[in-house]
């Protein structure tokens, strides 16, 4: 009932007598019982003046005012940190009680009657009595001494006091000195093993506390009755748990007891069932934060047996949640990946792998796990690729390539591998994970576009072939006929007629173009397939003019004439492929005479702008319309769209070809009726161009 | 020794040889024709043939007309002879330029190998 009274002013007292914490142990507790015995003096000796008049009494009586001051002081001193000095200015005060009382009822009143003397000398007890308390034995006896001392020497100066000799027998205070002094010894062994096992307690607290700061995970002991926390470690404390409050309040932010939670409380299972207790459940920083704690509660039991306490540890598993989330992530992942997956040890043992596996080769993930994945080998691969691969990855290096491999049907496959090393943080690999794709339809594909592509290339060579073996065969009956009419032309076999003069020119004009239709098919087949490569050489330009004489016998059987010219300045020797110039050429002046049936043909060679030089040739035929101007470069396009002048309308297109290929540029001018002009502009230094049509491109 | 210089003409097709032989003699040549490299080459052996001016295939069964061009050119006695090579394809033409004294393209005109062949012909005969 007054329990709770009690407790609160045993609370004041301790916060008023609470010594200063730099004193030693052994004066901590007589500095305490001086600060308490002082207040008390101070409040029954002022009590009897209060309830008088305080401050007539205090003024009328300056002894009192002087020794509450004293105790006043005595107290203050006894909370500081020198509280030994106030035990001594206490000791003091009691031992100047005598002359106190003999200046308080003589000084203003004459001589101090005896009863004064004596009640003063009442006081010369106490201190001695005091200092079983606060003094140790050796000052103890050294007080007593004192006292002793000026009990007897005391009469010599003051004669009334010699009754005091009579009223104090020698042998009774030298008993009660020798006596105090045995109490002042029981009491310091006391005190002293009262420091001693406090001290102990205090070591073995500090170490129980070193014990679980140690530990990094929170820590901490639980009230059984109240769900306070009794004591934290420094994780704990970090976490936010604090002594003197809940755990629920703690770790759940609730404001009482947890129930009808997902998992049940710790401390209620504990103290049910008396036996330790795991659950996994989300606890809260004291920031808020939720964490994922696995939380261990052991029972702390009273000598009944009933469980009193709970010891209880909650580990972060945040981290190991995330992860096994992860994992089961990616182990979702690699089971319904369409690649295959293995992963093997570092003895190339298999110990996983995917379902896509073996969809892909016919094994099983339990026919496969403990084999070497030698087990899909093909035999199609020299031992060298396999030991190139395994050189790779054991240096801890991913190896990536396609390779053969054999089914459990027996049926080959192609795959594209990528086998990387799982190194752990040592360094060490652990594993090695390989992902397989099947790639044999791309393969098969591949192998197919490729023949295509080489069936191609080779149906171009066999056409160039083909034509050039034509070509060849045609020259040597041209031969024959282009003789023959000559020599009869000529009269080498007779005389000839006019008539039979004309039909020879028809005869050897045929002739001519179909050479020139011969030469021109296997050029335009040599351009189609990619095959011309120009070989740039100084030449003289009379070198490129003797192509000129052959044209100039079949203009002049048409009554054209033929001139050329040369400009001074044109460099002399020109750089280029006169074998092709030469077709360039000869094909402009073809072109001209058969489509200039009076007048002149004039060819002139003249150095241009841009570090360039140009063949020029101009007729004097029926001229071009513009709309076909713009096709005449285009293989097989004559501007009539016939045959009507002989020819087969490649000669303007190889020319076109020709001169782009050289890096120059042809440029027409031509009315219909006015006669035409081709300019060919060639660069002075040949900068040879790789020729756009370069073989059949298929791309894969 | 004949009054006129000798010319020798190797073309297997007759036609294309009767050709070359008729431009030749009316050019002034003393000819001699064959339709076999193997015939002629072993005629060439001879030191005593001598030929001023040979026309000579370059698509011939038997020898191949570059084969016979290296051995007519590796034969001492014929260092002064003139040799003109006929051929149908323009690339093979370009190949030997060096090794011949001139390269006929074919069809190869009567009268431009009468004309050449005048060219060729010998001054001491003239």
């Amino acid at each position: 009932m007054f329990a709770p009274y009690l407790a609160h002013l045993k609370q004041i007292g301790d916060r008023l007598t609470r010594p200063h914490p730099d004193l030693p142990a052994l004066v901590r507790g007589r500095v305490r019982i001086l600060s308490a015995l002082s207040l008390g003096f101070l409040f029954l000796y002022l009590l009897p003046e209060v309830m008088e008049d305080l401050p007539a009494a205090l003024i009328s009586d300056v002894g009192t005012l002087l020794f509450s001051i004293g105790v006043f002081l005595v107290y203050l001193l006894s909370r500081s940190r020198y509280g030994r000095w106030g035990i001594w200015l206490f000791l003091l005060l009691f031992l100047g009680n005598p002359v106190r009382e003999a200046v308080r009822h003589g000084l203003f009143s004459g001589v101090p009657p005896m009863e004064a003397w004596m009640n003063g000398l009442g006081w010369i007890f106490i201190p001695p009595a005091l200092g079983v308390l606060l003094l140790t034995p050796w000052e103890m006896l050294f007080l007593n001494l004192v006292a002793g001392l000026l009990l007897w020497l005391a009469p010599g100066f003051f004669p009334e006091l010699a009754v005091v000799r009579e009223a104090i027998l020698l042998e009774a205070f030298t008993v009660m000195t020798v006596l105090l002094w045995g109490a002042s010894f029981i009491r310091h062994r006391d005190m002293l093993n009262l420091i001693h096992s406090e001290e102990r307690i205090r070591q073995e607290r500090n170490y129980l506390q070193t014990v679980i700061n140690a530990l990094q995970d929170p820590f901490y002991v639980l009230d059984a009755g109240t769900y306070e926390v009794i004591l934290a470690n420094d994780a704990a404390r970090s976490r936010g748990v604090r002594s003197a409050r809940t755990c629920y309040a703690l770790t759940h932010h609730r404001d009482t007891p947890c129930s009808g939670l997902e998992h049940p409380c710790p401390l209620q299972h504990v103290v049910q069932h008396r036996e330790p207790f795991t659950v996994e459940h989300i606890h809260y920083y004291a920031d808020g934060t939720p964490y994922y704690a696995e939380v261990h509660g052991y029972p702390v039991r009273d000598e009944n047996g009933q469980v009193i306490q709970m010891v209880e540890y909650s580990l972060d598993i945040t981290e190991r949640k995330k992860a096994d989330e992860t994992i089961r992530q990616l182990q979702r992942a690699i089971e319904h990946a369409a690649t295959g997956v293995v992963i093997t040890g570092t003895d190339g043992t298999i110990q996983y792998v995917n379902p896509a596996f073996t969809r892909m080769t016919g094994y099983s993930a339990a026919e496969a796990v403990g084999q070497n994945p030698r087990l899909l080998k093909s035999g199609k691969h020299r031992p060298k690729f396999y030991t190139a691969l395994w050189e790779t990855i054991t240096k801890g290096k991913v190896w990536r390539g396609e390779m053969i491999n054999r089914r459990k049907d027996g049926t080959f496959y192609w795959e594209f591998q990528t086998i990387a090393p799982v190194i752990d943080s040592q360094g060490q690999i652990t594993h090695f994970v390989a992902v397989k794709e099947d790639v044999t339809r791309r393969k098969e594909m591949e192998a197919a576009l490729r023949q295509a592509r080489d069936e191609a290339r080779q149906a171009s060579e066999f056409k160039s072939r083909l034509l050039a073996n034509i070509s060849h065969d045609m020259r040597t009956p041209l031969g024959a006929i282009i003789g023959y009419a000559e020599m009869l032309a000529d009269g080498a076999l007779g005389p000839v007629t006019e008539k039979q003069q004309n039909v020879l020119r028809t005869i050897l004009n045929a002739g001519q173009t179909l050479t020139d239709f011969t030469t021109n098919l296997v050029h335009q087949a040599e351009l189609e397939s990619g095959k011309i490569r120009f070989k740039p050489k100084a030449f003289h330009i009379q070198e490129l003019c003797k192509i000129i004489s052959v044209s100039e016998a079949v203009a002049e059987s048409k009554g054209v004439q033929v001139e050329y010219s040369i400009h001074p300045d044109l460099p002399d020797p020109l750089v280029g492929d006169v074998y092709w110039l030469r077709q360039i050429l000869g094909n402009l002046l073809s072109n001209a005479v058969k489509f200039t049936d009076e007048g002149r043909i004039s060819v002139s060679f003249f150095p241009a702008d841009g570090n360039r030089w140009a063949i020029q040739v101009q007729d004097t035929g029926k001229g071009i319309s513009p709309e076909a101007q713009s096709k005449i470069f285009e293989p097989f396009v004559q501007e009539d769209g016939a045959f009507a002048h002989g020819g087969s309308g490649l000669g303007l297109a190889i020319v076109h070809q020709l001169v782009q290929m050289m890096g120059g540029e042809i440029v027409l001018e031509s009315q219909p009726g006015q006669g035409s002009t081709f300019t060919v502009y060639l660069p002075v230094n040949m900068d040879i161009q790789e020729n756009p049509q370069d073989g059949i491109n298929i791309a894969l | 020794m004949s009054t006129k210089p000798q010319a020798l003409v190797i073309e297997d097709d007759p036609a294309q040889n009767d050709i070359f032989c008729s431009a030749l003699e009316q050019a002034g040549f003393d000819v001699q024709s064959f339709d076999d490299g193997q015939a002629a080459l072993d005629y060439l052996q001879v030191s005593e043939h001598t030929p001023h001016l040979i026309v000579l295939d370059l698509h011939l069964p038997g020898q191949r007309g570059g084969t016979i061009l290296e051995t007519i050119r590796s034969l001492p006695h014929l260092k002064e002879t003139r040799v003109l090579l006929a051929t149908a394809d323009p690339r093979m033409a370009e190949m030997v330029e060096s090794n011949a004294d001139l390269v006929l393209l074919k069809p190869v005109s009567f009268i431009q190998l009468r004309d050449l062949a005048r060219r060729f012909y010998p001054a001491e005969y003239q």
